[in-house]
């Protein structure tokens, strides 16, 4: 086997050790995926979609180019360019919070489809890359600000769906931490 | 034991030392118990510098007995090392049934194909068939590690102390073994000393670090987590991810240049 290759294979793998065991996303003593993130409310930047509507408003800058000076209306575009960078990072917030319960969710399930959750793992790597991708147009002033919106509406509605399934998340959160708290106090053996 | 350098020598004696520690730690604090895998390779590890100690006493570094006894005992130590890290995959992920279930699979398969992969693709010469067999295994463990962690991590399982010392040591341990063994193969006779020496160092720092982990007694076990019903995760996850197939249809649409759907 080539020197050069094994080399690579043992950099990469302390490489993905080190990120793997760097600062984990959720601090919990029990090791078990944190339920405090399930009683956190989810719907918080989608909602905001109709005043981003309002301030991407294609009339709006139409206006102001017509009848406005020249640096007001690459203020007003740069401004534009700033709350829309801003929504979708915050959007990306959000998508992120929905992904961290459909994990919970498959964590504390007794039986997971492997199909399933390879499709989740694609579809997240592919929706990274291609925020990135739209980042970068939306810094290089390719891309349409107003199509956010469609962006927005998934997102919003994903997280209407999710709600039953945190609120049943909740209520076995507290009853097993009770459960939990009970057995510590008699000091049990579970394991 | 003339043939061996006082270098070599002093890093025995510390190993010994810290081994015994550990060993000692182990059962006062209660960890036996919790990991006995771990705990049955760490003995293993103590048994093998005993028995090479007096092998290389009674028939010298060089002899043929002594690296028969060397590898041998090296057979025994990794599998009781590849159960060690099958102790410690069950520790992280064992609670989480789902989980579990899957992760194993693709941790066996993940190891076997690593091993398969390391042990063709050596170059291969009678002497170091032993070499070889245990570069691939050392290659398999850091894989299976690295991929568990990736698991946990996935899933937003914490790996805790002293979880977490045993898969740093052992993965770290691991590749430093992959790397001492790969130079091996190429350049034998140059570099038989300081393959011991640095084989030794590594590992030396691996048992300082177990021995910092499991300085405190063993943690009250926690509660199991309470399970989903699985009419839960059949009714959200599908839906979740085609909400995520149309959410990354709907961030392609903010591609100009994407190419016109059918």
């Amino acid at each position: 086997m080539s020197m050069i290759f094994i080399f690579s294979a043992v950099a990469a793998l302390l490489a993905l050790l080190f990120w793997a065991l760097r600062g984990p996303r959720q601090k919990n003593h029990a090791g078990a995926p944190s339920l405090e993130s399930i009683q956190e409310p989810v719907r918080q930047h989608a909602t905001y979609f109709g005043v981003i509507r309002q301030a991407m408003s294609e009339e709006d800058f139409e206006f102001l180019a017509a009848r406005g000076p020249v640096r007001l209306v690459r203020r007003a575009h740069k401004e534009r360019q700033r709350i829309a960078l801003l929504y979708l990072a915050d959007l990306r917030a959000d998508f992120e919070r929905l992904l961290r319960l459909a994990r919970v969710i498959a964590a504390l399930s007794p039986e997971i489809a492997a199909s399933h959750e390879f499709e989740r793992l694609r579809l997240s790597i592919r929706f990274s890359w291609r925020y990135q991708m739209v980042l970068l147009g939306l810094y290089a002033g390719l891309l349409l600000l107003p199509q956010l919106s469609g962006l927005s509406q998934i997102v919003s509605e994903l997280a209407f769906r999710m709600e039953s399934a945190m609120k049943e998340l909740g209520e076995r959160a507290a009853v097993a931490a009770e459960l939990a708290s009970t057995l510590n106090r008699r000091g049990l053996d579970v394991a | 034991m003339n043939d061996l350098g006082p270098l070599t020598k002093s890093l025995w004696a510390m190993t010994a030392i810290v081994q015994v520690l550990l060993l000692c730690l182990l059962v006062t604090r209660r960890n036996v118990k919790s990991y006995p895998a771990f705990s049955a390779y760490i003995f293993m590890t103590l048994a093998q510098s005993g028995l090479l100690f007096v092998a290389i006493k009674g028939w010298g570094f060089s002899s043929t007995m002594s690296w028969r006894i060397g590898w041998a005992t090296q057979c025994l130590v990794l599998t009781a090392r590849a159960f060690a890290v099958a102790e410690l995959c069950l520790h992280i992920l064992g609670r989480f049934r789902g989980v579990w279930l899957l992760a194993r699979w693709i941790l066996l398969g993940c190891g076997a194909v690593v091993l398969v992969y390391a042990v063709v693709a050596a170059n291969h010469q009678w002497r170091l068939i032993p070499n070889t067999a245990e570069l691939g295994l050392e290659m398999a463990t850091a894989a299976v590690i690295v991929t568990l962690l990736l698991f946990a991590r996935y899933y937003d399982i914490v790996v805790v102390s002293p979880l977490r010392s045993v898969a740093i040591g052992l993965c770290v341990y691991s590749c430093v073994s992959v790397v001492n063994d790969a130079i091996l193969e190429r350049w034998l006779s140059r570099y038989v000393s300081l393959w011991n020496e640095s084989g030794m160092v590594a590992f030396l720092a691996c048992l300082l670090v177990w021995v910092w982990a499991f300085r405190r007694f063993a943690p009250q076990p926690t509660a199991d987590p309470l399970l989903l019903d699985r009419s839960v995760y059949l009714h959200i996850i599908p839906e979740v991810n085609w909400r995520l197939r149309a959410l990354n249809e709907q961030l392609m649409q903010f591609w100009r240049l994407e190419a016109p759907r059918t």
